[in-house]
């Protein structure tokens, strides 16, 4: 291969790979101007774990993976100050929609949150904490012992009935309905969130970004 | 390489033109990674600062959407991208444009969307960077003669 047929390959395997990489759409096609209830980030919204309200319709829904890194340093790093600026001031609620498409052991933590939130919304939140803290020990194999046994010493929810509800099945289709909405959104990676405003959806913000992007976005 | 690239932004023209061509490239790296957000920072009925807030928030080391390796990677491929293009004009100005070199402006465009794009770019440029030196050898830059 001489070098301008290398250059012509590389060049155009670069612009090929940068389109395969590019998530989801923009403009329209993501829902300028609908409604929390009606744009799909809002589908089935009473069912979904949420720190404040989301009467005003103003509201930051994150689709998160417990398995993602970056979820993870946006769940230390910015969720905090989410939470102490906006959620406790009523000035914006935060909704998570779990969705499992990075590492195996998300799909069976997610499941386990949702039986665990069906439980106790106190018990979601501790658990969903312990996912992102003790990240990198967590593996498809020890993902239910691990979670049982947080779930048993530090939450007063029965462990056992909630690992073994999600083990069996029980709580599969709530996380299809957040894939099947990730799916309709063109959502390929975590985090990504939809930011509303007034009722409105304003933009879709990807990756771990920090606080001041939530606040400038929602006019704070 | 590193003495043909040296030789080259050793005129202030050109190094200008390295730090705008770099910047400009980070810009487009870290925008197309969040295009929805730069349209409402850009279109969004938003006051000025929130604007210029969103849009600087996406830089490594200002946001936190990039680690420290992450955001060294983007920087070093922007300034290589900056010294690349910078070769380039030079070496169509002074030498004119060859089919032979044609097919490195393919290059100059490098959008990416991850780590393994910036590890995978940098390399690309670092063999533009050095195919442009080669393609320089026995010219003169800046009065300096380029033979190595």
């Amino acid at each position: 291969m001489d070098r301008r047929t290398l250059l012509a390959t590389a060049g155009t395997g670069v612009v090929a790979l940068a389109g395969c990489t590019s998530v989801g759409g923009g403009g329209n096609t993501e829902g300028d101007g609908q409604s929390l209830s009606e744009h799909p980030a809002g589908r089935a919204l009473a069912d979904q774990p949420t720190l404040g309200d989301t009467a005003d319709g103003t509201a930051i829904v994150a689709f998160e993976d417990p398995s993602c890194p970056n979820c993870r340093r946006f769940e230390q790093n910015t969720l905090p100050q989410i939470r102490s600026e906006l959620v406790a001031q009523d000035k914006a609620a935060f909704v998570y929609r779990g969705l499992p498409i990075i590492y195996e052991w998300g799909k069976p933590a997610t499941r386990i949150l949702e039986s665990a939130y069906d439980a106790s919304t106190d018990a979601f939140w501790a658990l969903q904490s312990y996912y992102y803290d003790e990240q990198d020990a967590f593996s498809t194999d020890n993902v239910a012992d691990r979670s049982r046994t947080f779930l048993a010493e530090e939450t007063s929810v029965d462990a056992e009935s909630v690992v073994s509800a999600a083990q069996d099945g029980d709580y599969d289709p709530p996380v299809e309905t957040d894939l099947a909405v990730g799916e309709e959104l063109g959502i390929g990676a975590t985090p990504t969130c939809y930011l509303f405003r007034d009722g409105e959806f304003q933009t879709t913000i990807r990756g771990p970004q920090g606080y001041d992007v939530f606040a400038a976005g929602l006019g704070y | 390489m590193g003495r043909t690239a040296r030789l080259v932004l050793s005129v202030p023209g050109y190094a200008l033109l390295a730090g705008v061509v770099a910047v400009a490239a980070l810009a487009l790296f870290v925008f197309s990674l969040n295009l929805p957000l730069v349209g409402y920072a850009v279109t969004g009925d938003l006051a000025i600062m929130a604007r210029v807030r969103l849009l600087v928030a996406q830089f490594p080391f200002v946001g936190p959407s990039f680690t420290t390796v992450q955001g060294l990677l983007l920087v070093g491929v922007a300034a290589l991208t900056g010294v690349d293009v910078t070769m380039a004009v030079y070496h169509f100005r002074e030498h004119g444009i060859s089919v032979r070199e044609g097919g490195s402006g393919l290059l100059l465009l490098l959008p990416l969307d991850g780590l393994e794009f910036a590890l995978g770019s940098g390399l690309v440029l670092l063999l533009s960077v050095f195919w442009l030196a080669d393609g320089m050898r026995g010219g003169e830059i800046n009065g300096c003669p380029v033979d190595i």
